[in-house]
Protein backbone atom coordinates (compact mmCIF):
# COMPACT_ATOMS: atom_id res chain seq x y z
CA UNK A 1 0.00 0.00 0.00
CA UNK A 2 1.91 3.39 -1.02
CA UNK A 3 1.56 6.39 0.08
CA UNK A 4 0.89 8.04 -3.49
CA UNK A 5 -2.53 6.00 -3.65
CA UNK A 6 -3.07 8.30 -0.53
CA UNK A 7 -1.87 11.44 -2.17
CA UNK A 8 -4.16 10.69 -5.53
CA UNK A 9 -7.14 9.99 -3.29
CA UNK A 10 -7.23 13.09 -1.96
CA UNK A 11 -5.62 15.26 -4.90
CA UNK A 12 -8.93 13.38 -6.75
CA UNK A 13 -11.51 13.69 -4.20
CA UNK A 14 -12.07 10.05 -3.72
CA UNK A 15 -14.08 10.66 -0.38
CA UNK A 16 -15.87 6.89 -0.54
CA UNK A 17 -12.36 4.96 -0.42
CA UNK A 18 -10.02 7.38 1.83
CA UNK A 19 -10.47 5.63 5.24
CA UNK A 20 -10.58 1.77 3.85
CA UNK A 21 -7.17 3.60 2.00
CA UNK A 22 -5.66 4.81 5.50
CA UNK A 23 -6.32 1.27 6.94
CA UNK A 24 -4.84 -0.55 4.59
CA UNK A 25 -1.65 1.51 5.11
CA UNK A 26 -1.71 1.34 9.16
CA UNK A 27 -2.15 -2.07 8.93
CA UNK A 28 0.80 -1.79 6.75
CA UNK A 29 2.49 -0.48 9.44
CA UNK A 30 3.08 3.02 8.47
CA UNK A 31 2.61 5.93 11.13
CA UNK A 32 -0.54 7.98 11.67
CA UNK A 33 1.46 10.80 11.24
CA UNK A 34 3.54 9.46 7.89
CA UNK A 35 0.19 8.52 6.27
CA UNK A 36 -0.37 12.44 6.89
CA UNK A 37 2.41 13.91 5.96
CA UNK A 38 3.39 11.61 2.98
CA UNK A 39 -0.45 10.57 1.54
CA UNK A 40 -2.98 13.19 2.61
CA UNK A 41 -1.02 16.16 2.78
CA UNK A 42 0.96 15.77 -0.12
CA UNK A 43 -1.94 15.20 -1.91
CA UNK A 44 -4.21 18.35 -0.59
CA UNK A 45 -0.94 20.34 -1.55
CA UNK A 46 -0.83 18.45 -4.72
CA UNK A 47 -4.69 19.87 -5.72
CA UNK A 48 -3.56 23.30 -4.09
CA UNK A 49 -1.40 23.52 -7.29
CA UNK A 50 -3.66 22.71 -9.61
CA UNK A 51 -6.49 24.91 -8.28
CA UNK A 52 -3.30 27.41 -8.17
CA UNK A 53 -2.75 26.64 -11.92
CA UNK A 54 -6.21 27.19 -12.41
CA UNK A 55 -7.14 23.34 -13.30
CA UNK A 56 -9.00 23.53 -10.53
CA UNK A 57 -11.99 25.37 -9.23
CA UNK A 58 -13.76 25.60 -6.01
CA UNK A 59 -16.15 22.00 -6.12
CA UNK A 60 -12.99 19.80 -7.09
CA UNK A 61 -11.46 21.79 -4.24
CA UNK A 62 -13.83 21.25 -1.67
CA UNK A 63 -14.06 17.68 -2.59
CA UNK A 64 -10.46 17.25 -2.17
CA UNK A 65 -10.56 18.99 1.11
CA UNK A 66 -13.85 16.94 2.52
CA UNK A 67 -11.66 13.93 1.76
CA UNK A 68 -8.56 14.79 3.35
CA UNK A 69 -10.91 15.40 6.01
CA UNK A 70 -12.40 12.19 6.11
CA UNK A 71 -8.50 10.70 6.63
CA UNK A 72 -7.62 13.56 9.10
CA UNK A 73 -10.73 12.54 11.29
CA UNK A 74 -9.83 8.58 10.57
CA UNK A 75 -5.75 9.12 11.96
CA UNK A 76 -6.21 11.72 14.26
CA UNK A 77 -7.55 9.19 17.16
CA UNK A 78 -4.27 7.42 16.71
CA UNK A 79 -2.15 10.54 16.63
CA UNK A 80 -3.00 12.23 19.88
CA UNK A 81 -0.95 8.82 20.83
CA UNK A 82 2.36 9.83 18.55
CA UNK A 83 3.68 12.37 21.09
CA UNK A 84 4.88 15.40 19.73
CA UNK A 85 3.06 15.67 16.37
CA UNK A 86 1.79 18.97 16.74
CA UNK A 87 3.45 21.73 14.96
CA UNK A 88 1.65 24.80 16.60
CA UNK A 89 -1.90 25.51 18.00
CA UNK A 90 -3.81 28.31 15.42
CA UNK A 91 -7.12 29.48 15.92
CA UNK A 92 -9.38 30.19 12.88
CA UNK A 93 -12.58 32.24 12.16
CA UNK A 94 -13.89 34.41 9.75
CA UNK A 95 -14.42 38.04 11.99
CA UNK A 96 -17.53 39.21 12.50
CA UNK A 97 -20.75 40.06 9.80
CA UNK A 98 -18.73 37.83 7.66
CA UNK A 99 -20.13 34.51 6.52
CA UNK A 100 -17.75 33.29 3.85
CA UNK A 101 -15.67 30.50 4.98
CA UNK A 102 -14.97 28.61 2.06
CA UNK A 103 -11.39 30.37 1.61
CA UNK A 104 -11.07 29.88 5.27
CA UNK A 105 -12.15 26.58 5.82
CA UNK A 106 -9.41 25.51 2.65
CA UNK A 107 -6.54 27.92 5.07
CA UNK A 108 -7.57 25.68 7.74
CA UNK A 109 -7.44 22.20 5.98
CA UNK A 110 -4.40 22.95 4.66
CA UNK A 111 -2.79 24.03 7.69
CA UNK A 112 -3.98 20.84 9.97
CA UNK A 113 -2.87 18.79 7.42
CA UNK A 114 0.55 20.69 7.79
CA UNK A 115 0.49 19.35 11.24
CA UNK A 116 -1.36 22.25 12.98
CA UNK A 117 -3.49 21.68 15.78
CA UNK A 118 -6.52 23.85 14.35
CA UNK A 119 -9.13 25.49 16.43
CA UNK A 120 -12.36 26.75 14.21
CA UNK A 121 -14.48 28.99 15.62
CA UNK A 122 -16.42 29.40 12.47
CA UNK A 123 -18.32 32.44 11.03
CA UNK A 124 -19.10 35.98 11.92
CA UNK A 125 -16.88 35.40 15.32
CA UNK A 126 -16.80 38.59 17.22
CA UNK A 127 -13.75 40.21 18.32
CA UNK A 128 -14.56 39.11 22.17
CA UNK A 129 -14.47 35.73 20.69
CA UNK A 130 -11.10 35.99 19.56
CA UNK A 131 -10.02 37.50 23.01
CA UNK A 132 -11.29 34.65 24.73
CA UNK A 133 -9.65 32.25 22.57
CA UNK A 134 -6.42 33.01 23.58
CA UNK A 135 -7.14 32.48 27.10
CA UNK A 136 -8.82 28.98 26.50
CA UNK A 137 -6.52 26.64 23.71
CA UNK A 138 -3.12 28.99 24.19
CA UNK A 139 -2.51 29.37 20.74
CA UNK A 140 0.47 30.13 18.73
CA UNK A 141 -1.44 32.31 16.37
CA UNK A 142 -4.96 33.90 15.57
CA UNK A 143 -5.67 33.68 12.07
CA UNK A 144 -8.33 36.12 10.94
CA UNK A 145 -10.39 35.64 7.26
CA UNK A 146 -12.40 38.31 5.77
CA UNK A 147 -13.75 38.58 2.18
CA UNK A 148 -15.71 41.99 2.45
CA UNK A 149 -15.12 45.31 2.70
CA UNK A 150 -17.27 46.06 5.61
CA UNK A 151 -15.43 43.58 7.95
CA UNK A 152 -12.27 43.49 7.39
CA UNK A 153 -12.06 46.53 9.67
CA UNK A 154 -13.13 44.27 13.10
CA UNK A 155 -9.79 42.69 12.13
CA UNK A 156 -8.31 45.50 12.91
CA UNK A 157 -10.20 46.06 16.55
CA UNK A 158 -9.70 41.86 17.40
CA UNK A 159 -5.78 43.36 17.21
CA UNK A 160 -6.53 46.63 19.21
CA UNK A 161 -8.53 44.08 21.63
CA UNK A 162 -5.26 42.38 22.34
CA UNK A 163 -2.93 44.76 22.74
CA UNK A 164 -5.28 46.52 25.25
CA UNK A 165 -5.38 43.43 27.10
CA UNK A 166 -1.67 43.32 27.34
CA UNK A 167 -2.08 39.72 25.42
CA UNK A 168 -0.08 41.15 22.11
CA UNK A 169 3.00 39.51 22.90
CA UNK A 170 1.00 36.06 23.56
CA UNK A 171 0.35 35.54 19.59
CA UNK A 172 1.02 36.05 16.75
CA UNK A 173 -1.86 37.35 14.18
CA UNK A 174 -1.90 36.17 10.52
CA UNK A 175 -4.98 37.55 8.13
CA UNK A 176 -6.05 36.83 4.73
CA UNK A 177 -8.88 36.56 2.95
CA UNK A 178 -10.01 38.38 -0.86
CA UNK A 179 -10.50 42.21 0.35
CA UNK A 180 -6.99 42.17 2.09
CA UNK A 181 -3.25 42.58 1.20
CA UNK A 182 -0.03 43.12 3.06
CA UNK A 183 -0.51 46.74 2.90
CA UNK A 184 -3.30 46.76 4.71
CA UNK A 185 -1.72 43.58 7.30
CA UNK A 186 1.10 46.53 7.44
CA UNK A 187 -1.36 48.96 8.60
CA UNK A 188 -3.36 47.31 11.38
CA UNK A 189 -0.44 45.52 13.11
CA UNK A 190 -0.74 42.05 12.17
CA UNK A 191 2.31 39.68 11.68
CA UNK A 192 1.76 38.10 8.46
CA UNK A 193 -0.84 38.19 4.98
CA UNK A 194 -0.76 35.52 2.63
CA UNK A 195 -2.27 35.38 -0.43
CA UNK A 196 -3.81 31.62 -0.42
CA UNK A 197 -4.05 28.62 1.55
CA UNK A 198 -0.32 27.12 0.44
CA UNK A 199 1.31 30.33 1.36
CA UNK A 200 -0.38 30.22 4.62
CA UNK A 201 0.97 27.29 5.63
CA UNK A 202 4.72 28.84 4.69
CA UNK A 203 3.34 32.02 6.71
CA UNK A 204 2.17 30.11 9.92
CA UNK A 205 5.97 28.27 9.90
CA UNK A 206 7.89 31.55 9.23
CA UNK A 207 5.47 33.02 12.69
CA UNK A 208 5.80 29.79 14.51
CA UNK A 209 10.08 29.37 13.90
CA UNK A 210 9.91 33.56 15.28
CA UNK A 211 7.96 33.22 18.49
CA UNK B 1 -35.31 63.71 -23.70
CA UNK B 2 -35.73 62.98 -19.86
CA UNK B 3 -33.11 61.18 -17.92
CA UNK B 4 -34.61 57.82 -17.69
CA UNK B 5 -35.28 57.50 -21.30
CA UNK B 6 -31.99 58.39 -22.26
CA UNK B 7 -30.53 55.65 -19.62
CA UNK B 8 -32.71 52.87 -20.91
CA UNK B 9 -31.76 53.67 -24.41
CA UNK B 10 -28.59 53.08 -23.57
CA UNK B 11 -29.32 49.65 -22.30
CA UNK B 12 -30.76 49.43 -26.00
CA UNK B 13 -27.79 50.03 -27.30
CA UNK B 14 -28.40 53.73 -28.70
CA UNK B 15 -25.69 56.57 -27.57
CA UNK B 16 -27.69 59.71 -26.43
CA UNK B 17 -24.84 62.13 -25.77
CA UNK B 18 -25.13 61.05 -22.48
CA UNK B 19 -23.13 58.88 -19.89
CA UNK B 20 -24.99 57.30 -16.72
CA UNK B 21 -23.33 57.24 -13.99
CA UNK B 22 -25.25 54.17 -11.85
CA UNK B 23 -23.25 53.21 -8.56
CA UNK B 24 -24.61 49.97 -6.73
CA UNK B 25 -25.48 52.57 -4.13
CA UNK B 26 -27.71 50.47 -1.99
CA UNK B 27 -25.85 50.10 1.09
CA UNK B 28 -24.15 53.22 1.03
CA UNK B 29 -26.98 55.26 0.74
CA UNK B 30 -27.52 53.45 3.87
CA UNK B 31 -24.88 54.88 5.47
CA UNK B 32 -24.88 58.37 4.07
CA UNK B 33 -28.14 58.97 5.55
CA UNK B 34 -26.33 58.91 8.95
CA UNK B 35 -28.74 56.58 10.57
CA UNK B 36 -28.15 53.26 11.76
CA UNK B 37 -27.44 51.01 8.90
CA UNK B 38 -29.67 47.50 10.35
CA UNK B 39 -32.51 50.12 11.02
CA UNK B 40 -32.23 51.57 7.11
CA UNK B 41 -31.47 48.34 5.58
CA UNK B 42 -34.68 46.63 7.53
CA UNK B 43 -37.00 49.40 6.91
CA UNK B 44 -38.28 49.84 2.86
CA UNK B 45 -39.39 53.32 3.39
CA UNK B 46 -36.47 54.62 5.76
CA UNK B 47 -34.31 52.67 3.38
CA UNK B 48 -36.30 54.33 -0.43
CA UNK B 49 -35.53 57.98 1.42
CA UNK B 50 -31.67 57.24 1.89
CA UNK B 51 -31.85 56.07 -2.02
CA UNK B 52 -33.68 59.03 -3.25
CA UNK B 53 -31.88 61.57 -1.04
CA UNK B 54 -27.92 60.07 -1.55
CA UNK B 55 -29.03 59.73 -5.34
CA UNK B 56 -30.25 63.95 -5.56
CA UNK B 57 -27.21 64.57 -3.16
CA UNK B 58 -24.25 63.35 -5.43
CA UNK B 59 -26.58 63.68 -8.61
CA UNK B 60 -25.62 60.27 -10.15
CA UNK B 61 -28.04 57.78 -11.99
CA UNK B 62 -30.24 55.14 -10.90
CA UNK B 63 -32.82 54.02 -7.82
CA UNK B 64 -31.64 51.08 -5.97
CA UNK B 65 -34.30 48.55 -4.49
CA UNK B 66 -32.62 46.82 -1.50
CA UNK B 67 -31.95 43.23 -2.54
CA UNK B 68 -33.77 40.57 -3.15
CA UNK B 69 -33.48 37.72 -0.69
CA UNK B 70 -36.79 37.13 -1.08
CA UNK B 71 -37.52 33.89 -2.94
CA UNK B 72 -34.91 31.84 -0.71
CA UNK B 73 -36.39 33.22 2.06
CA UNK B 74 -40.26 32.38 1.22
CA UNK B 75 -39.31 29.14 -0.02
CA UNK B 76 -36.81 28.21 2.71
CA UNK B 77 -37.79 30.14 5.73
CA UNK B 78 -38.34 28.06 9.14
CA UNK B 79 -36.72 24.66 7.26
CA UNK B 80 -33.33 23.45 9.47
CA UNK B 81 -30.22 25.10 7.87
CA UNK B 82 -26.53 23.61 7.55
CA UNK B 83 -25.73 24.58 11.09
CA UNK B 84 -29.21 22.69 12.39
CA UNK B 85 -30.79 26.02 12.97
CA UNK B 86 -34.43 27.47 11.83
CA UNK B 87 -33.54 29.22 8.99
CA UNK B 88 -34.81 32.98 8.61
CA UNK B 89 -33.53 33.35 5.30
CA UNK B 90 -33.65 30.03 3.64
CA UNK B 91 -29.51 30.06 3.13
CA UNK B 92 -28.23 26.34 3.17
CA UNK B 93 -31.72 24.65 3.68
CA UNK B 94 -31.54 22.46 0.48
CA UNK B 95 -29.27 19.99 1.75
CA UNK B 96 -30.45 16.46 0.23
CA UNK B 97 -33.15 15.39 -2.01
CA UNK B 98 -35.77 14.96 1.19
CA UNK B 99 -35.35 18.47 2.08
CA UNK B 100 -36.58 19.91 -1.93
CA UNK B 101 -40.10 18.22 -0.24
CA UNK B 102 -39.98 20.50 2.49
CA UNK B 103 -40.13 23.87 0.82
CA UNK B 104 -42.89 26.09 1.07
CA UNK B 105 -45.19 27.23 -1.79
CA UNK B 106 -44.24 30.45 -3.47
CA UNK B 107 -47.16 32.85 -3.00
CA UNK B 108 -46.07 36.03 -4.77
CA UNK B 109 -48.99 38.31 -3.61
CA UNK B 110 -48.42 36.88 -0.21
CA UNK B 111 -44.18 38.09 -0.06
CA UNK B 112 -43.85 39.83 2.68
CA UNK B 113 -40.31 40.83 1.30
CA UNK B 114 -42.04 42.03 -1.92
CA UNK B 115 -44.36 43.92 -0.29
CA UNK B 116 -41.81 46.38 1.25
CA UNK B 117 -39.69 46.45 -2.24
CA UNK B 118 -42.94 47.37 -3.72
CA UNK B 119 -43.93 49.83 -0.89
CA UNK B 120 -39.94 51.14 -2.08
CA UNK B 121 -40.61 51.26 -5.31
CA UNK B 122 -43.68 53.32 -4.88
CA UNK B 123 -41.80 56.26 -2.85
CA UNK B 124 -39.45 56.09 -5.36
CA UNK B 125 -41.51 57.13 -8.57
CA UNK B 126 -43.60 59.65 -6.79
CA UNK B 127 -40.39 61.48 -6.02
CA UNK B 128 -38.80 60.41 -8.98
CA UNK B 129 -40.34 59.61 -11.84
CA UNK B 130 -37.95 60.77 -14.22
CA UNK B 131 -35.00 58.08 -12.53
CA UNK B 132 -34.94 54.06 -13.71
CA UNK B 133 -35.60 52.00 -10.82
CA UNK B 134 -32.71 49.29 -10.54
CA UNK B 135 -33.50 46.10 -8.36
CA UNK B 136 -30.85 43.17 -7.46
CA UNK B 137 -32.45 39.92 -8.80
CA UNK B 138 -30.10 36.29 -9.07
CA UNK B 139 -30.35 33.88 -11.19
CA UNK B 140 -32.00 30.34 -10.44
CA UNK B 141 -29.12 28.83 -10.75
CA UNK B 142 -27.17 31.56 -8.09
CA UNK B 143 -30.03 31.26 -5.57
CA UNK B 144 -30.10 26.90 -5.90
CA UNK B 145 -26.13 27.66 -4.53
CA UNK B 146 -27.41 30.16 -1.75
CA UNK B 147 -30.02 27.98 -0.66
CA UNK B 148 -28.13 24.23 -1.04
CA UNK B 149 -25.27 26.02 0.93
CA UNK B 150 -22.38 27.36 -1.95
CA UNK B 151 -19.83 24.58 -0.63
CA UNK B 152 -22.81 21.56 -0.72
CA UNK B 153 -23.73 23.25 -3.89
CA UNK B 154 -20.23 23.42 -5.71
CA UNK B 155 -19.46 19.68 -4.45
CA UNK B 156 -23.37 18.29 -5.73
CA UNK B 157 -22.25 20.03 -8.88
CA UNK B 158 -19.47 17.14 -9.72
CA UNK B 159 -20.92 14.39 -7.05
CA UNK B 160 -24.67 14.91 -8.21
CA UNK B 161 -25.19 17.46 -10.93
CA UNK B 162 -28.59 15.90 -11.20
CA UNK B 163 -29.92 16.66 -7.83
CA UNK B 164 -28.54 20.37 -8.84
CA UNK B 165 -30.34 20.92 -11.79
CA UNK B 166 -33.74 20.28 -10.01
CA UNK B 167 -33.31 22.14 -7.30
CA UNK B 168 -32.30 24.61 -10.14
CA UNK B 169 -35.75 23.84 -11.76
CA UNK B 170 -37.72 23.94 -8.16
CA UNK B 171 -36.80 27.62 -8.01
CA UNK B 172 -36.48 29.29 -11.51
CA UNK B 173 -40.58 29.44 -11.93
CA UNK B 174 -40.72 31.65 -8.33
CA UNK B 175 -38.09 33.88 -9.42
CA UNK B 176 -39.84 34.59 -12.26
CA UNK B 177 -43.19 35.14 -10.44
CA UNK B 178 -41.69 37.71 -8.43
CA UNK B 179 -40.09 39.42 -11.22
CA UNK B 180 -43.30 39.81 -13.29
CA UNK B 181 -44.34 41.21 -9.93
CA UNK B 182 -41.87 43.56 -9.67
CA UNK B 183 -42.41 44.61 -13.42
CA UNK B 184 -46.02 45.60 -12.33
CA UNK B 185 -44.54 47.47 -9.42
CA UNK B 186 -42.76 49.74 -12.19
CA UNK B 187 -38.88 48.31 -11.89
CA UNK B 188 -37.33 49.04 -15.16
CA UNK B 189 -34.16 47.09 -14.85
CA UNK B 190 -33.45 43.32 -13.65
CA UNK B 191 -29.39 43.67 -12.05
CA UNK B 192 -28.09 39.92 -11.68
CA UNK B 193 -25.27 39.63 -9.80
CA UNK B 194 -23.43 35.83 -10.37
CA UNK B 195 -20.16 36.11 -8.26
CA UNK B 196 -20.91 32.25 -7.15
CA UNK B 197 -21.03 31.11 -11.03
CA UNK B 198 -17.51 33.02 -11.71
CA UNK B 199 -14.28 31.58 -13.10
CA UNK B 200 -13.23 32.77 -10.05
CA UNK B 201 -15.44 29.73 -8.67
CA UNK B 202 -16.34 27.21 -10.75
CA UNK B 203 -14.92 25.86 -14.66
CA UNK B 204 -16.01 27.16 -17.49
CA UNK B 205 -17.21 23.53 -18.47
CA UNK B 206 -19.80 22.89 -15.14
CA UNK B 207 -21.23 26.65 -15.69
CA UNK B 208 -22.06 25.56 -19.37
CA UNK B 209 -23.23 21.80 -18.33
CA UNK B 210 -25.52 23.50 -15.29
CA UNK B 211 -26.04 26.68 -14.96
CA UNK B 212 -26.11 28.12 -18.61
CA UNK B 213 -29.50 26.64 -19.40
CA UNK B 214 -31.76 28.23 -16.70
CA UNK B 215 -30.05 31.65 -16.64
CA UNK B 216 -31.13 32.13 -20.82
CA UNK B 217 -34.51 30.83 -19.74
CA UNK B 218 -34.81 33.10 -16.80
CA UNK B 219 -33.60 36.19 -18.84
CA UNK B 220 -35.86 35.70 -21.81
CA UNK B 221 -38.53 35.34 -19.26
CA UNK B 222 -37.50 38.85 -17.29
CA UNK B 223 -37.19 40.74 -20.90
CA UNK B 224 -41.11 39.43 -21.85
CA UNK B 225 -42.01 41.49 -18.41
CA UNK B 226 -40.48 44.37 -20.38
CA UNK B 227 -37.79 44.61 -18.16
CA UNK B 228 -34.05 45.78 -19.28
CA UNK B 229 -31.74 43.22 -17.76
CA UNK B 230 -27.59 43.74 -16.74
CA UNK B 231 -26.04 40.61 -15.49
CA UNK B 232 -23.12 41.50 -13.10
CA UNK B 233 -19.84 39.23 -14.05
CA UNK B 234 -18.81 39.57 -10.73
CA UNK B 235 -15.00 37.91 -10.67
CA UNK B 236 -13.58 36.57 -13.71
CA UNK B 237 -15.38 35.54 -16.08
CA UNK B 238 -12.54 36.25 -19.03
CA UNK B 239 -12.75 32.57 -20.06
CA UNK B 240 -16.82 32.53 -20.54
CA UNK B 241 -17.18 36.11 -21.63
CA UNK B 242 -18.55 34.32 -24.90
CA UNK B 243 -21.20 32.29 -22.70
CA UNK B 244 -22.53 35.20 -21.01
CA UNK B 245 -22.74 38.08 -23.87
CA UNK B 246 -24.75 35.19 -25.76
CA UNK B 247 -27.15 34.96 -22.91
CA UNK B 248 -29.61 38.15 -23.50
CA UNK B 249 -28.65 40.77 -21.25
CA UNK B 250 -29.22 43.98 -22.16
CA UNK B 251 -25.48 45.15 -20.30
CA UNK B 252 -22.83 43.44 -18.56
CA UNK B 253 -21.26 44.89 -15.33
CA UNK B 254 -17.97 43.77 -15.82
CA UNK B 255 -15.21 43.48 -12.63
CA UNK B 256 -12.18 42.13 -13.24
CA UNK B 257 -11.53 41.82 -16.68
CA UNK B 258 -9.44 43.28 -20.11
CA UNK B 259 -11.72 45.84 -19.86
CA UNK B 260 -10.40 47.29 -23.30
CA UNK B 261 -10.77 43.70 -25.19
CA UNK B 262 -13.98 43.14 -23.67
CA UNK B 263 -15.53 46.38 -24.82
CA UNK B 264 -14.06 45.68 -28.13
CA UNK B 265 -14.80 42.18 -28.66
CA UNK B 266 -19.21 42.86 -27.20
CA UNK B 267 -19.28 46.77 -26.96
CA UNK B 268 -21.24 46.97 -30.09
CA UNK B 269 -24.10 44.64 -29.11
CA UNK B 270 -24.30 45.17 -25.72
CA UNK B 271 -24.15 47.68 -23.21
CA UNK B 272 -20.88 47.60 -21.27
CA UNK B 273 -21.04 48.84 -17.67
CA UNK B 274 -18.17 49.14 -15.03
CA UNK B 275 -15.18 49.20 -14.22
CA UNK B 276 -13.64 51.52 -11.91
CA UNK B 277 -11.87 49.01 -8.67
CA UNK B 278 -14.83 49.01 -5.95
CA UNK B 279 -11.88 48.74 -3.38
CA UNK B 280 -8.73 49.57 -4.37
CA UNK B 281 -9.69 52.93 -6.36
CA UNK B 282 -13.43 54.13 -5.27
CA UNK B 283 -13.04 53.14 -1.52
CA UNK B 284 -8.97 53.86 -1.23
CA UNK B 285 -7.66 55.62 -3.90
CA UNK B 286 -6.93 58.98 -4.45
CA UNK B 287 -9.80 61.56 -5.95
CA UNK B 288 -7.32 61.55 -9.03
CA UNK B 289 -7.03 58.10 -9.40
CA UNK B 290 -10.98 57.91 -9.45
CA UNK B 291 -11.19 60.55 -12.35
CA UNK B 292 -8.67 58.71 -14.40
CA UNK B 293 -9.73 55.63 -13.91
CA UNK B 294 -13.36 56.39 -14.91
CA UNK B 295 -12.51 58.70 -17.50
CA UNK B 296 -10.42 56.28 -19.38
CA UNK B 297 -13.02 54.11 -19.28
CA UNK B 298 -15.28 56.33 -20.33
CA UNK B 299 -12.72 57.01 -23.61
CA UNK B 300 -12.67 53.52 -23.84
CA UNK B 301 -16.08 52.05 -23.76
CA UNK B 302 -17.18 54.69 -25.74
CA UNK B 303 -15.47 53.93 -28.69
CA UNK B 304 -17.15 50.51 -29.46
CA UNK B 305 -20.44 51.02 -27.82
CA UNK B 306 -22.76 52.48 -25.76
CA UNK B 307 -21.48 52.65 -21.54
CA UNK B 308 -22.52 52.94 -18.05
CA UNK B 309 -19.85 54.42 -15.65
CA UNK B 310 -19.83 52.59 -11.95
CA UNK B 311 -17.96 51.05 -9.83
CA UNK B 312 -17.10 47.20 -11.21
CA UNK B 313 -19.19 45.69 -7.91
CA UNK B 314 -21.06 47.04 -5.22
CA UNK B 315 -20.30 50.42 -3.68
CA UNK B 316 -18.42 50.34 -0.13
CA UNK B 317 -20.75 52.06 2.60
CA UNK B 318 -17.36 54.19 3.41
CA UNK B 319 -16.32 55.65 -0.16
CA UNK B 320 -15.31 58.94 0.31
CA UNK B 321 -17.60 61.53 -0.80
CA UNK B 322 -15.08 63.37 -3.30
CA UNK B 323 -14.76 60.20 -4.97
CA UNK B 324 -18.05 59.97 -6.01
CA UNK B 325 -17.89 63.29 -7.91
CA UNK B 326 -14.43 62.92 -9.09
CA UNK B 327 -16.86 59.60 -11.13
CA UNK B 328 -19.35 61.90 -12.21
CA UNK B 329 -17.47 64.58 -13.48
CA UNK B 330 -15.19 62.13 -15.22
CA UNK B 331 -18.50 60.79 -17.46
CA UNK B 332 -19.67 64.56 -18.06
CA UNK B 333 -16.20 65.42 -19.29
CA UNK B 334 -15.20 62.41 -21.52
CA UNK B 335 -19.56 63.54 -23.57
CA UNK B 336 -18.07 66.81 -23.65
CA UNK B 337 -14.47 65.31 -25.30
CA UNK B 338 -16.48 62.86 -27.47
CA UNK B 339 -19.12 65.24 -28.41
CA UNK B 340 -23.11 64.51 -27.55
C1 LIG C 1 -18.86 32.23 -2.48
C2 LIG C 1 -19.20 33.68 -2.19
C3 LIG C 1 -20.29 33.95 -1.36
C4 LIG C 1 -21.10 32.87 -0.69
C5 LIG C 1 -20.37 32.45 0.59
C6 LIG C 1 -20.50 30.97 0.89
C7 LIG C 1 -19.56 30.52 1.93
N1 LIG C 1 -20.03 29.58 2.70
O1 LIG C 1 -18.45 30.97 2.06
C8 LIG C 1 -22.44 33.61 -0.43
C9 LIG C 1 -23.30 33.48 -1.65
C10 LIG C 1 -23.22 33.14 0.78
C11 LIG C 1 -21.94 35.04 -0.34
C12 LIG C 1 -22.62 36.03 0.34
C13 LIG C 1 -22.24 37.37 0.29
N2 LIG C 1 -21.26 37.90 -0.45
CO1 LIG C 1 -19.94 36.85 -1.31
N3 LIG C 1 -18.70 36.00 -2.49
C14 LIG C 1 -18.44 34.75 -2.75
C15 LIG C 1 -17.35 34.65 -3.83
C16 LIG C 1 -18.05 34.39 -5.15
C17 LIG C 1 -16.28 33.63 -3.65
C18 LIG C 1 -15.60 33.64 -2.30
C19 LIG C 1 -14.80 32.38 -2.18
O2 LIG C 1 -15.22 31.44 -1.54
N4 LIG C 1 -13.67 32.34 -2.88
C20 LIG C 1 -12.82 31.17 -2.95
C21 LIG C 1 -11.87 31.11 -1.77
C22 LIG C 1 -10.98 29.88 -1.91
O3 LIG C 1 -11.09 32.26 -1.85
P1 LIG C 1 -10.87 33.22 -0.59
O4 LIG C 1 -12.02 33.19 0.29
O5 LIG C 1 -10.36 34.52 -1.06
O6 LIG C 1 -9.71 32.49 0.22
C23 LIG C 1 -8.39 32.31 -0.26
C24 LIG C 1 -7.44 33.45 0.10
O7 LIG C 1 -8.08 34.71 0.20
C25 LIG C 1 -6.78 33.01 1.35
N5 LIG C 1 -7.43 33.24 2.63
C26 LIG C 1 -8.74 33.32 2.97
N6 LIG C 1 -8.91 33.45 4.26
C27 LIG C 1 -7.70 33.47 4.83
C28 LIG C 1 -7.29 33.61 6.14
C29 LIG C 1 -5.94 33.61 6.44
C30 LIG C 1 -5.50 33.74 7.85
C31 LIG C 1 -4.98 33.50 5.40
C32 LIG C 1 -3.57 33.53 5.72
C33 LIG C 1 -5.39 33.34 4.07
C34 LIG C 1 -6.74 33.34 3.79
O8 LIG C 1 -6.66 31.62 1.14
C35 LIG C 1 -7.85 31.13 0.51
C36 LIG C 1 -7.51 29.92 -0.29
O9 LIG C 1 -6.59 30.18 -1.34
C37 LIG C 1 -16.73 36.09 -3.75
C38 LIG C 1 -16.12 36.58 -5.06
C39 LIG C 1 -14.63 36.71 -5.00
N7 LIG C 1 -14.10 37.16 -6.09
O10 LIG C 1 -13.99 36.43 -4.02
C40 LIG C 1 -17.93 36.92 -3.28
C41 LIG C 1 -17.68 38.19 -2.50
C42 LIG C 1 -16.58 38.01 -1.50
N8 LIG C 1 -19.01 38.43 -1.80
C43 LIG C 1 -19.33 39.64 -1.79
C44 LIG C 1 -20.54 40.13 -1.21
C45 LIG C 1 -20.83 41.60 -1.34
C46 LIG C 1 -21.40 39.26 -0.54
C47 LIG C 1 -22.70 39.66 0.20
C48 LIG C 1 -22.61 40.93 1.03
C49 LIG C 1 -23.94 39.80 -0.59
C50 LIG C 1 -24.01 39.61 -1.93
N9 LIG C 1 -24.88 40.45 -2.43
O11 LIG C 1 -23.40 38.79 -2.57
C51 LIG C 1 -22.97 38.41 1.07
C52 LIG C 1 -22.38 38.62 2.44
C53 LIG C 1 -22.64 37.53 3.41
C54 LIG C 1 -21.88 37.84 4.66
N10 LIG C 1 -22.50 38.54 5.61
O12 LIG C 1 -20.74 37.51 4.77
C55 LIG C 1 -18.32 40.54 -2.46
C56 LIG C 1 -17.46 41.35 -1.52
C57 LIG C 1 -17.26 42.74 -2.04
C58 LIG C 1 -16.39 43.49 -1.12
N11 LIG C 1 -15.19 43.78 -1.58
O13 LIG C 1 -16.76 43.80 -0.03
C59 LIG C 1 -17.53 39.50 -3.34
C60 LIG C 1 -16.09 39.89 -3.63
C61 LIG C 1 -18.33 39.34 -4.61
C62 LIG C 1 -18.73 40.59 -5.20
N12 LIG C 1 -17.83 41.24 -5.89
O14 LIG C 1 -19.87 40.99 -5.04
N13 LIG C 1 -20.82 35.19 -1.00
ZN1 LIG D 1 -19.44 42.16 -7.95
Amino acid sequence: MCMEEIAAAVCEGDDDNIVDLCRMALEGGATPSCIIKEGLTAGMMRAGEFFDSGEYFLPEMLISSMTLQKGLDYLVGCLEKESGFWRGCIVIGTVEGDTHDIGKNLVGAMLQAAGFRVIDLGIDVSAERFIESVGIYKPDIIAMSALLSTTMMNMETVIRRLSDRGLRDQVKVMIGGAVVNQRFADRIGADGYSENASQAVLLAERLICAS
Amino acid sequence: MGKKEQILLTLDGKYTGYIPVIPVANTFAARWSGKPMGEVMSNSELYAQAVIDCRKHFDYDGLWVNGFGGVAAALGQGLTDKFGQESLTGEGVILTRESLEQLHEFRADQDLNLDGMINAIRMMKEQEPDQPIFTVVSSPASTAAVMMDVGNFYISMIKDPEFVKEVIRRITEPLVESVKMLARAGVDVIWNPMPTLSGTCISRKLYEQICRESNMYFNEQVRKCGLRLVAHACGKWDDRFDLLFGEGNDGVHVSECNFQEVCQMYGKDTCIMGDIPSVPIMLFGTPEEVYQTAFGNCMEALSYGTFILSPDCGMPPDVPYENIEEMCRAARDAVEKIGK
